[in-house]
């Protein structure tokens, strides 16, 4: 715990001098600061404009805008992780007090965290949907998904370079709630397998008053994306070894 | 001869890590969203997504390629061979230029359709990817960490977006004349419309001078914070 402190200091310290660190926090500050102040604005605007009611799509927008916070957590992460390994750093870590163990844990929950509290803040502050108690699962299923982004850029990378590269591939995550929203009934299954689409699954069933089945959508979501933390999980410890 | 075998280099190296598999993938993507998209926004999106996407593309990659060759050490032995930073950077721009032509083709053929101005399209491309490549490299010059040039070059970068407001018809027109990305909008527009031979001069030379621009400070950057250290070992800091 100490030891995990100590790094802890360092990460804030080093918020200060590196800026994407402070992006992670400013990052989803600036998403709910859209949503809450600027959303509806800019949504009369547009149909002034484009004849296009944006407030139609609120729920749509609210569940695009909460992927990109754990996006953003878990994207910055791994490239954290990449560069210490690029330049040997946990190697270091795992021959102090803290361990290669200890080392992954901190990693990993700063960032989960960190999106968890920010997604709360946006769900439950943003004030274009309605706050109901439903909102517990996309927040706890987004949240994990910081940690198994993290992971898979770790374990699939060989360096930074390859990161950067599958960062890209992480955009298909948007691809989550635009099936839920947009696409009729049997396409929607293609989206099963991205872990996205679970959590605008339950909130949309949660939203239509279907409680029952949004805590069963909400369970499966759960289960999936705990299997892909374990994958995740797996290969990384497989590369590391 | 030398440039070529850069090229080259540069090509393999982006081949083995992937670059092509995942723009294969992403463009694939691209094409899904545009399919789904109405026919009356269908164009307009194409342009978006081809200028901040395959055009950009180098605004990211470039700079994690050379991040990773300076932790490597790699740029301690390269330059002592006779390779001259002008092909250096020449190679890099080329070979990411290439990856941006054949992502922006492949999501306008399948998308849409071929090109109404097929050479203005692919001028545009090559010269938009070159101009955000170059700006890539002279940032990360700047730049210690992956997430530290991460944030940089999206600060560095929000200037070049500025004639996308023009897109929405937000502000004025002729504001955006001066920006080198606005040569960039009008090229890549020339797949959709038809343009005017002297708009199509005048895309080309506000494009050019930003890409000339871009690589002074690229070549300049890079010479006095990269090479300048060079012989200091690997930069771990």
């Amino acid at each position: 715990m100490m030891n995990a402190r100590a790094l802890l200091r360092n990460d804030i310290r080093q918020m200060l001098k590196d800026p994407m660190l402070l992006a992670s926090v400013i990052g989803p500050l600036a998403v709910f600061v859209f949503v809450r102040y600027l959303f509806r604005p800019l949504s009369v605007w547009v149909e002034e404009r484009y004849a296009f009611d944006m407030m139609s799509h609120a729920e749509f927008a609210a569940m695009l805008l909460l992927t990109v916070i754990p996006l953003l957590a878990g994207v910055m992460t791994g490239l954290l992780m990449l560069d210490e390994r690029d330049e040997n750093l946990i190697a270091y870590f795992a021959v102090t007090p803290l361990t290669r163990k200890g080392y992954y844990r901190y990693r990993l929950l700063l960032p989960s965290g960190l999106a968890c509290l920010m997604s709360a803040v946006y769900l439950l502050f943003g004030g274009i949907v309605d706050v109901r108690v439903e909102m517990l699962y996309p927040l706890l299923l987004t949240s994990a998904e910081a940690p198994c982004i993290a992971l898979f850029l770790a374990a699939f990378a060989a360096n930074k370079v390859e990161g950067l590269a599958l960062s890209k591939l992480c955009g298909l995550l948007f691809v989550g709630p635009v099936l839920v929203f947009f696409v009729p009934g049997p396409w929607q299954a293609v989206g099963i397998i991205l872990p996205t689409y679970w959590p605008s699954e339950s909130y949309l069933q949660a939203a239509s008053g279907e409680s029952g089945l949004a805590a069963v959508t909400f369970g499966i979501g759960a289960a999936y994306h705990m299997l892909l933390l374990y994958i995740a999980d797996r290969a990384f410890a497989k590369r590391m070894d | 001869m030398r440039a070529m075998n850069a090229l080259i280099y540069d090509i393999r190296f982006q081949f083995r890590h992937g670059f092509y598999a995942v723009y294969v993938l992403v463009s694939a993507l691209y094409v899904l969203l545009l399919y789904y998209v109405s026919p009356d926004y269908k164009e307009r999106t194409a342009l978006l997504l081809t200028f901040s996407d395959p055009g950009a593309i180098g605004l990211i990659l470039a700079g994690g390629i050379v991040l990773l060759e300076k932790d490597q050490g790699v740029h301690d032995s390269l330059f002592v061979t006779p390779l001259r930073l002008h092909e250096y950077l020449l190679a890099k721009a080329l070979s990411i230029a290439a990856i941006s032509t054949v992502s922006a083709w492949g999501i306008q053929v399948c998308a849409i359709g071929l090109p109404a101005a097929p050479v203005p399209f692919t001028l545009g491309v090559l010269l938009t990817s070159a101009l955000f490549t170059l700006l890539s490299i002279g940032i990360v010059a700047r730049a210690r960490s992956i997430n530290g040039f991460i944030w940089l070059s999206q600060l560095y970068s929000l200037p070049l977006a500025v004639p996308l407001l023009g897109l929405f018809q937000i502000g004025p027109s002729s504001l955006y004349r001066i920006f080198p990305t606005q040569g960039s909008l009008v090229l890549l527009g020339a797949a959709h419309e038809q343009v005017m031979i002297e708009e199509y001069l005048y895309a080309l030379v506000v494009l050019s001078m930003g890409v000339a621009a871009a690589y002074g400070w690229a070549y300049r950057s890079f010479e006095r914070r990269v090479l300048a250290r060079i012989g200091k070992g690997a930069d771990l800091t």
